[in-house]
């Protein structure tokens, strides 16, 4: 922690970044994120396993491309974020560098995308076990059954929109569910228009979500969206290789193809 | 407000013998958003274009759809109407209810409202039309001919006198292709390398045609008007500006025991060689992969020392060249099938049974055997041929159900010729039709058989076998109440089915044109549009379409010709204007395209560029995807990658394709 | 008198194949089941995954996709993009147990109006055995407070 916060001040203090985007804790003793632009302020900074949130989201925000010279407080998943960000042309603007903590429990500094690419590739974290369990036990169930819990946990979302807020992968300017012409989403709470939403952004994010798991830790209806994504990133790595989150020069899965891609239901 | 206007045809009787067309039309006047709403007999004539025409006009109609035969038959024609009669014509819009409808299903019920959904779906699409207008593109003004042969040579001419410039690129060492094997022709029995070599000579010496032999396209891009092709010039190793075509090199070539490809495997060439005395360009090539100098790591080198102008050399490479070509007509050709197609024939089993080329190079005096026939086993005369007609075609067991329509005629042609070197001889043909449909063809067969004694048997062969030094063809006389016949022959030419060359698949797809299951190149239309292909800009002449012969092989390949003129003759072409836009607005928003360039990756025309958005200061704002007009092709693969729905395909748009889906299922009555 | 069910469907075909082969069908007069309709694309890289969930929505009981054979797409590659986008979709659909036996795949070319015909007979003739889709369209008259399998939502918070 001590060193965490010597180092932000360093690279607050020397100019290499105008801001400092981590974790401070709030008045409940939970780690929240915070914006940093002095070093006098790096004495709250904490960073340990209650910090979840994927603190990359925020590189979108018009007042953080605008201090353009950005600190990243991030675990592998947010770096993770970062480099499928890169890859998809998104954080040109921005001069990144990133703290983060090793599995031994030391600092790491990095100071450039290639350095970011190397230690991602070095770290790259499998699936997370809790999920992995949830998604054995879905694919066993018939499908009737599989239905039937996607209806009931589909019901149960209020289109609050939480998931695409806390999503690093959900950038859109104008998402298709703000699109009214045509209107593709039902913006109203029923089952049939929140299936429409959720396949979407299943299908929008296949290939790209890096698994943080964040959408489903936090919404409010408790419903595990974040298991969507994963079954489809381990589909779409088993069928067509390739990770997300995982080099500079991306590769998603369906902007591309293969003329020997092998399918077994098309007649 | 929408004022959209319904027609529907009754196409003669085509819809309205299972369609209730006046009740489409009635039901259809009912639909929100349409105005007026009629059916007639003939939609397409003049009188139901000037019904449309006055309909639009004095309805005051900003839409209209036409409920009748297929867009790919008479959007063209409807579109034209529209534009007369005041209103944009992509305000126009066909409700496929005869090939899709009235066509596939009984007179009932169902067919009706089945027209009616169709209707009510094209006019929910019309309400989201917009107006589109023509794209003007600039066209290269010269052509590629792809093949050698007859057809290429005609197009080639063709195009070229008409004052523009044609690249003709020829696989093998010489044009000429199948016909210049060839010894007489039907139904004339001219000479075919006499008729032939004229035309391969003003081929290379026409100043509007530049020759590649020994080449082949590598690949193809862009679009008509403004394709980008790459040619690979293989290695001749031969170097033709210095070589004066004495032939000193092949008189000298130790490689004597390569099967010469041009005798059709019945003699030999050498490693360098002219595939043919008359050959043009008349200039040998090294077949490398049968030269002693490059199997053997550099040994021999004869033809080298000998050239009098040292034009030999064995260091030269492949060479790509890049040409930009407006059109390209595929003259590719056919081949015959020369597999034991029928092992109960023998063939490939006895070298006495042969096929038709290998006969025509026997009757050719330019052949192995000097245009005497002669048995290829031991070189004596044989005293009893026997010619099997449909030797594999028009047999659905085996694969090849079509016709191959120049054999009778070849088979008759065969038959004279032996009969008019060997008045002695006996010629014996099993038939099971006679196709001689052409101008003189019928009465070419008849002197066949009338004048020169050649005994046609209407009878299947079902065995030929080896007894004593003879071939024994086993077969049956059908019109002699099926009597068992049996001939002792010398010789046996068998008519093989006409085929596809064997690259014929990848140089479809080389050229993104279609192909049937047997591999011969797909026309745009079976009757309307023979000559053209779905891919606009490249047209079809010769065998490579389906089988045929030299007069329709002439006539297809001045047909390709003119309509590569056709595309030459004006300054630029207008394109349909069905392409895809990202959306622009003004600042701040600017657009809704957030740069992830996820369309500019999967458009096959590289269609989409990157737009530097910037402020007035000149500060970059964002990086955003931009159309190119002339390049889009319209697929809109780019629009379903979209995630934003940034990138819309204008007559094909969400809004459109969404509309269309909703009006098709929530009927409004049943 | 009970009306026998009857599926709607929808077809999405590509204009330069399926629908040219849906044509042919027309011109040699083949006959199949009239509970197909064909809504015309340029290219089945432009159908978007959306409009099949649209058309179920609004009552399709069955779904037709088609285009031309890989290798032979007008465009170059647009079905090869659109193959990629079925696997992934399908298998998501799989994955929420949408009932992906009533949608069919297919490629079928211009010169293939016979094939067209017998996938439009064998899809009619299967998605009229599965019956109408009144799963999706009762989706929102859903209970609350079902159980929950296993707890595999409280368990993945």
């Amino acid at each position: 922690m001590k060193e965490l916060q010597k180092k932000a001040a360093e690279l607050l203090e020397n100019g290499t970044i105008n801001l400092l985007i981590g974790f401070c804790q709030d008045v409940s003793k939970r780690p929240v994120p915070c914006f940093i632009e002095t070093a006098a302020e790096t004495n709250t900074l904490v960073f340990n396993r209650d910090c979840k949130n994927n603190l990359s989201v925020y590189l979108h925000k018009k007042e953080v491309k605008d201090a353009v010279k950005i600190g990243l407080v991030a675990n592998v998943a947010t770096l993770r974020s970062v480099l499928q960000l890169l890859s998809e042309n998104q954080l040109g603007s921005l001069t990144l560098t990133y703290l983060t903590v090793n599995s031994a429990g030391e600092l790491v500094v990095l100071g450039s995308a290639e350095e970011l690419e190397a230690y991602v590739q070095a770290n790259f974290p499998t699936c997370r076990p809790e999920d992995q369990e949830m998604l054995d036990k879905l694919n066993v169930l018939s499908r009737e059954e599989r239905w039937a819990f996607w209806k009931d946990q589909l019901s149960e979302c209020v289109k609050c929109y939480a998931c695409r807020a806390v999503c690093p992968m959900c950038y859109c300017t104008v998402c298709t569910t703000e699109c009214n012409q045509p209107q593709w989403i039902k913006t109203s709470a029923e089952t049939s228009g929140n299936f429409e939403y959720h396949t979407m952004r299943a299908m929008h994010l296949a290939g790209r979500c890096i698994n943080c798991g964040e959408c489903g830790r936090i919404c409010p209806a408790g419903i595990p969206v974040h298991l969507l994504t994963a079954q489809m990133n381990q589909e779409i790595e088993k069928e067509f290789g390739g990770k997300t989150g995982f080099s500079l020069k991306g590769g998603y899965a369906l902007n591309s193809f293969k003329p020997e891609d092998k399918e077994n239901f098309i007649k | 407000m929408a004022r959209i206007g319904v027609f529907i045809c009754h196409c003669g009787e085509n819809i309205s013998a299972t369609v209730d067309v006046e009740k489409v039309a009635r039901l259809a006047g009912k639909l929100s958003g349409v105005a007026y709403s009629v059916d007639y007999k003939y939609m397409c004539s003049d009188p139901g274009q000037t019904l449309i025409v006055d309909a639009i006009k004095e309805h005051k109609l900003t839409g209209i759809v036409v409920g009748a035969c297929s867009p790919r038959m008479h959007e063209g024609t409807f579109r034209k109407a529209a534009e007369k009669a005041g209103i944009n014509p992509y305000f126009c819009e066909m409700a496929n209810i005869r090939e899709h409808c009235s066509w596939v299903h009984p007179k009932s019920d169902e067919t009706t409202r089945k027209a009616l959904d169709i209707v009510r779906t094209m006019v929910e699409k019309v309400k989201n039309d917009t107006a589109l207008f023509p794209i003007k593109v600039p066209v290269t003004k010269t052509a590629l001919v792809i093949g050698g042969g007859i057809a290429g040579i005609q197009a080639a001419l063709d195009i070229a006198n008409a004052g523009h410039q044609v690249i003709m690129v020829e696989k093998t060492p010489s044009i000429g292709g199948h016909m210049s094997q060839l010894s007489e022709t039907f139904p004339t029995l001219d000479c075919s390398q006499c008729i032939l070599t004229p035309r391969m000579v003003e081929v290379a010496q026409h100043p509007n045609i530049t020759l590649h032999t020994f080449a082949e396209v590598e690949n193809v891009s862009g679009f008509i008007g403004n394709f980008d092709v790459n040619i690979r010039l293989k290695a001749k190793s031969v170097d033709f500006s210095k070589c004066t075509g004495c032939g000193s090199c092949w008189q000298k070539c130790p490689a004597k025991k390569i099967p010469d490809e041009f005798n059709a495997g019945m003699s030999f060439r050498t490693a360098i060689y002219t595939p043919f005395p008359q050959a043009v360009p008349n200039k040998p090539v090294i077949d490398r992969a049968n030269c002693t100098w490059f199997t053997k790591g550099g040994k021999c080198g004869i033809c080298a020392k000998i050239c009098p102008t040292g034009a030999i050399d064995y260091t030269v490479q492949d060479e790509i060249i890049n040409v930009k070509v407006g059109a390209i007509v595929t003259a590719t050709g056919f081949d015959i099938k020369h597999s034991d197609f029928f092992p109960e024939y023998g063939y490939g089993k006895h070298p006495d049974i042969i096929d038709g080329l290998q006969f025509e190079r026997l009757a050719s005096a330019s052949g192995p055997t000097g245009g005497e026939i002669r048995r290829p086993s031991d070189g004596k005369v044989p005293e009893t041929v026997v010619f099997l007609a449909c030797a594999g075609s028009r047999d659905k067991a085996k694969g090849i159900e079509y016709c191959s329509k120049i054999c009778c005629m070849y088979t008759a042609k065969h038959a004279m010729l032996y009969k008019h070197k060997n008045h002695h001889g006996k010629a014996h043909v099993f038939y099971m039709d006679i196709r001689s449909a052409g101008k003189s063809y019928d009465e070419f067969v008849r002197r066949a058989i009338e004048e020169d004694d050649v005994n046609y048997i209407r009878g299947r062969v079902s065995r030929i076998y080896e007894k004593n030094g003879k071939l024994m063809v086993v077969g049956v006389d059908t019109l002699l109440n099926a009597k068992p016949v049996t001939i002792e022959a010398d010789m046996v030419v068998l008519a093989t089915a006409v085929i596809a060359n064997e690259d014929a698949e990848s140089v479809a797809q080389k050229l993104h044109i279609s192909y049937d299951k047997h591999k011969f190149f797909a026309e745009a239309h079976p009757k309307l549009k023979p000559v053209e292909t779905n891919t606009a800009g490249i047209t079809l002449a010769g065998a490579c379409q389906s089988a045929k012969d030299i007069p329709e092989t002439v006539a297809q390949a001045s047909a390709a010709a003119a309509k590569t003129i056709i595309l030459f003759s004006g300054s630029e072409m207008t394109r349909e204007p069905v392409v895809a836009t990202v959306n622009r607005s003004a600042a701040p928003v600017f657009t809704t395209c957030t740069g992830c360039f996820l369309c500019q990756e999967v458009c096959p025309y590289q269609a989409i560029e990157r737009e530097e958005i910037r402020d007035r200061a000149g500060n970059l704002l964002m990086n955003a995807a931009k159309v190119n007009a002339g390049l889009c092709q319209g697929c809109g693969t780019c629009v379903a990658m979209c995630r934003n729905k940034s990138i819309d395909l204008q007559g094909f748009s969400n809004q459109q394709m969404l509309s269309e889906v909703m009006g098709l299922l929530n009927a409004p009555f049943e | 008198m009970a009306e026998t069910f009857e599926p709607k469907i929808v077809a999405f075909v590509c204009n330069w194949c399926t629908y040219a082969g849906a044509d042919l069908a027309g011109t040699s007069r083949t006959k199949y089941a009239t509970n197909v309709r064909i809504i015309r694309f340029p290219c089945t890289g432009r159908i978007d995954f959306m409009l099949l969930i649209k058309a179920f929505q609004n009552g399709a009981d069955g779904i037709i996709v088609s285009g031309c054979h890989p290798n032979d797409c007008h465009y170059t590659s647009g079905n090869f993009h659109a193959r990629r986008r079925w696997m992934v979709f399908k298998s998501l659909l799989d994955f929420m147990g949408f009932p992906t036996d009533r949608i069919t795949f297919s490629w079928v070319s211009a010169a293939e109006g016979k094939k067209w015909a017998e996938l439009v007979n064998e899809t009619t003739d299967s998605v009229r055995a599965l019956g109408p889709f009144t799963e999706y369209k009762n989706l929102d008259f859903t209970q609350f407070n079902q159980i929950d399998h296993e707890g595999i939502a409280e368990k993945s918070r």
